[in-house]
């Protein structure tokens, strides 16, 4: 995954479409640059990333598209519903962790800055920006990343690492093939076990 | 909200080698007079939390301030529905936050993003003009840098007195996220501004180094 830059083209039509579905006048050809990357659980819909250099701080928006049309990533569940008239959401296995990342890039939490912890970034040119890009080391014997599938309901069980608003922890996921993502259980990554952490309920609506 | 104001980048594969994102002196500063519609964009709790940040900021010594500016001159203020806080002055008139849509435990960081955004406009206001794009790039990057250091030192300022007065924590602790730890330690010690230079030099060029 990385990104491609956009030709002056595809920007102006990324452009035309913010302009047409509301947005504030921030970008234009000349100050600011496109880009777009693939993702693995997408196949006909892209990442884009409008970025305006000239302002400070440098500002950006991300969207989902295929390139007609696009959703802003307005920090919100909605674009990724919104998207799915386009192309089907395919979460698999193997694109799991890639999911989990892209899902907690994209969607904010209730609770804090909630987002997965890997050994290995599995999109690794997600954030170009200074913050959340941080990413905590975990002493090695610590990382974890299990993935079982549910086939009767259509879903998956996760258990990874967790940043989860300024704690470590060990969660357990449960994620739906439409791409719902619910904490089922949390427990600090080391040390005693937290009951009330354990417990603590969360339910992405 | 965004590092404040030359990102350290993490290395951005490109399909070319045509990335203008690693030149934050490229292009133009955005004179396009700024359209407040913002139809499919705006905050869905648009004015509760503009409400909810000016009241925490206002609670402030230099929030406040910075609140009868925006009163006086009558900047607009929108919010946007967005991945994370920050805030973006395209116009050097109107200021725009973003927030996330679950933002009700984050108002101080709106309240702190939203000082730091009234003080770029006022900035403006009071003739410290953004750079044009056809200045000396080395006066072009000196003014870039006065410009941001005032506002990073804004920041500190907002940042402690809501952990000292309110105490809010988070604001703080994204100053030093920022990397802006050593220029508030040093104005709130009172350092004198050349010292605050030195620091953000030295900040940007650990900042710079990092990405090599």
């Amino acid at each position: 995954m990385q990104w491609h830059r956009l030709e002056p083209e595809k920007t102006e039509k990324l452009i035309t479409s913010i302009v047409n579905a509301g947005g504030p006048a921030l970008f234009t050809v000349k100050n600011s640059e496109a880009k777009c990357m693939r993702l693995p659980f997408f196949d006909s819909v892209l990442l884009y990333r409008i970025t305006n250099n000239t302002c400070l701080p440098v500002f950006s928006m991300d969207f989902l598209g295929n390139g007609k049309e696009f959703f802003y990533i307005d920090g919100s569940f909605s674009p990724f519903e919104k998207v799915q008239h386009l192309a089907t959401l395919d979460i698999t296995r193997e694109n799991m962790a890639a999911f989990l990342q892209f899902y907690f890039f994209t969607v904010m939490q209730e609770d804090g800055e909630i987002y997965p912890v890997y050994k290995h970034t599995a999109l690794p040119d997600l954030e170009d920006s200074n913050l959340h890009t941080t990413k905590h080391d975990v002493p090695e014997g610590g990382y974890v990343f299990e993935v079982d599938e549910d086939s009767n309901n259509d879903s998956f069980h996760v258990k990874t690492c967790l940043y989860y608003d300024g704690s470590l922890m060990s969660g357990n996921l449960s994620v739906s093939k439409q791409g719902h993502v619910e904490i089922v259980g949390l427990s600090p990554l080391f040390g005693e076990q937290n009951a009330e952490s354990a417990s603590l309920p969360y339910k992405e609506t | 909200m965004r590092r404040y104001p030359i990102k350290k980048r993490k290395e951005i594969k490109m399909s070319d080698n045509k990335d203008l994102t690693v030149n934050p002196l490229s292009g133009n500063f955005s004179t396009s007079g700024a359209d407040t519609s913002m139809r499919g964009f705006a905050h869905p709790k648009e004015k509760a939390v503009l409400e909810n940040a000016k009241e925490i900021l206002g609670k402030t010594e230099t929030g406040a301030r910075l609140l009868d500016v925006m009163n006086h001159y009558k900047i607009p203020i929108r919010v946007m529905s967005g991945r994370e806080i920050t805030y973006t002055t395209p116009d050097d008139s109107t200021v725009y936050l973003m927030a996330p849509p679950a933002v009700t435990k984050s108002y101080d960081v709106v309240a702190l993003t939203l000082g730091c955004g009234i003080r770029d406009v006022e900035q403006g206001m009071v003739g410290f003009k953004r750079p044009d794009k056809d200045l000396d790039p080395v006066e072009y990057a000196a003014m870039t840098f006065s410009k941001s250091l005032d506002i990073i030192v804004n920041m500190c300022k907002i940042a402690d007195e809501l952990k000292e007065k309110l105490g809010f924590q988070k604001p703080l602790d994204i100053v030093y996220e920022l990397g802006h730890g050593n220029i508030y330690k040093a104005q709130k010690a009172n350092a004198d501004y050349n010292e605050i230079v030195d620091l953000f030099v030295e900040g940007e060029r650990n900042a710079t180094e990092g990405l090599l």
